[in-house]
């Protein structure tokens, strides 16, 4: 079934002068197209200067986040037959823009390095490779599913308000391998995440659960990070 | 900036204006209590206290202790380790029981004053 759809999207081109504004285009869709095909058709046949990120689009790469109708969301994952008529289309909050839709993303790479975000093991390697069993593999299961869209990052109001916080994605990263059973360096970290900027800034808002398109309890891992840190005498600043 | 609201984040805002209301209320609430030096102070600021508008804001202040209160044990059931999947729910239980209590004082409160 073909329906109209408004898609409202908010420009910025920065040698323009005024360098924002919004602008409205009428398209065509059918119900089995999402807001990715909505945004190529416009780029294909109204605006050529309408510039987005995207690769893979079909919800594994991460690059097509951004804020639809009020919720940041990946425009590969949402069908607009599950949205209203009008479309609004923003870039990801409170990362500097670069052009239109994409965003710099340098901060939130850089807050992911701070975790470090590799296996630590000092130990030497097995013949052929670090076993895990089944039941430490899901332990981190959840963890692993993330593909760094930005999100849940960009959707939490205390990084809104503070740009060194850490953020719920780098917080995920840091879980992901202090829980992860090979992996040595769970003091480093917990160092390096209960500082100022790390887990204790986390208040539990869930606007980070809510947007993950891989359905990942953000939450959840950061209050397990929490308990850790307590238990291992990690209660705040910098060590 | 315009953002979508969900549960999580209208218990944490409103968790956090009840409390900067109730900093403020603490406040004025020992400055009151710093004047009651001798019996008949005391007895002047009680029947002060029982002007219907001051009952009213007593019962504006019972919900939003209450409110506070629920909202901090929320987080810190969910920090002990309740699954967060039931972090909505939490939210929406405390809204019935704040309701209830709010209900079952203020029937006392008012009492008072009929």
């Amino acid at each position: 079934m073909e329906k109209y759809y408004t898609f409202r999207i908010k420009r910025y081109l920065p040698e323009e002068n005024p360098s924002e504004r919004w602008d409205e285009f009428r398209i065509k869709l059918n119900s089995m197209e999402r807001v990715l095909d909505g945004l190529v058709k416009i780029k294909e046949t109204k605006d050529g200067t309408l510039t987005f990120r995207k690769s893979c689009a079909h919800g594994v790469c991460g690059s097509c986040a951004m804020k639809i109708n009020g919720k940041n969301k990946l425009a590969c994952q949402s069908l607009v037959k599950d949205l209203p008529e009008l479309i609004v289309i923003e870039p990801l909050p409170s990362l500097p823009v670069i052009k239109d839709l994409v965003v710099d993303m340098t901060m939130f790479f850089e807050k992911n390095d701070k975790v470090l975000p590799y296996l630590i093991n000092e130990e030497p390697p097995p013949e052929r490779e670090r076993i895990q069993s089944p039941q430490d593999q899901h332990k981190i299961l959840e963890s692993i599913t993330c593909i760094m869209c930005g999100s849940c990052t960009t959707s939490c109001p205390v990084f809104w308000a503070n740009k060194n916080y850490l953020g719920p994605s780098a917080l995920l990263k840091a879980f992901r391998f202090i829980f992860d059973t090979r992996d040595r360096a769970t003091d480093e970290r917990l160092a390096r995440i209960t500082g100022e900027n790390g887990i204790w800034r986390c208040h539990s808002i869930f606007n980070c659960v809510e947007v993950c398109p891989k359905e990942i309890d953000v939450t959840k891992h950061i209050l397990k990070l929490k308990r850790l840190a307590v238990k291992k005498g990690f209660t705040g600043g910098e060590k | 900036m315009r953002y979508r609201w969900n549960t999580g984040s209208i218990a944490w805002l409103v968790h956090r204006i009840t409390g900067i209301i109730l900093t403020f209320y603490l406040i004025a609430h020992i400055y009151v209590l710093s004047h009651l030096k001798d019996p008949e102070a005391y007895q002047k600021i009680m029947s002060m206290m029982k002007n219907p508008i001051i009952k009213f804001g007593e019962l504006v202040l019972f919900a939003i202790v209450l409110k506070h209160v629920f909202a901090g044990i929320r987080i810190t059931l969910l920090e002990m380790g309740v699954s967060t999947k039931y972090q909505k729910q939490l939210a929406y239980a405390g809204a019935l029981i704040i309701a209830v209590l709010w209900f079952v004082g203020a029937f006392y409160f008012l009492q008072e004053v009929f």
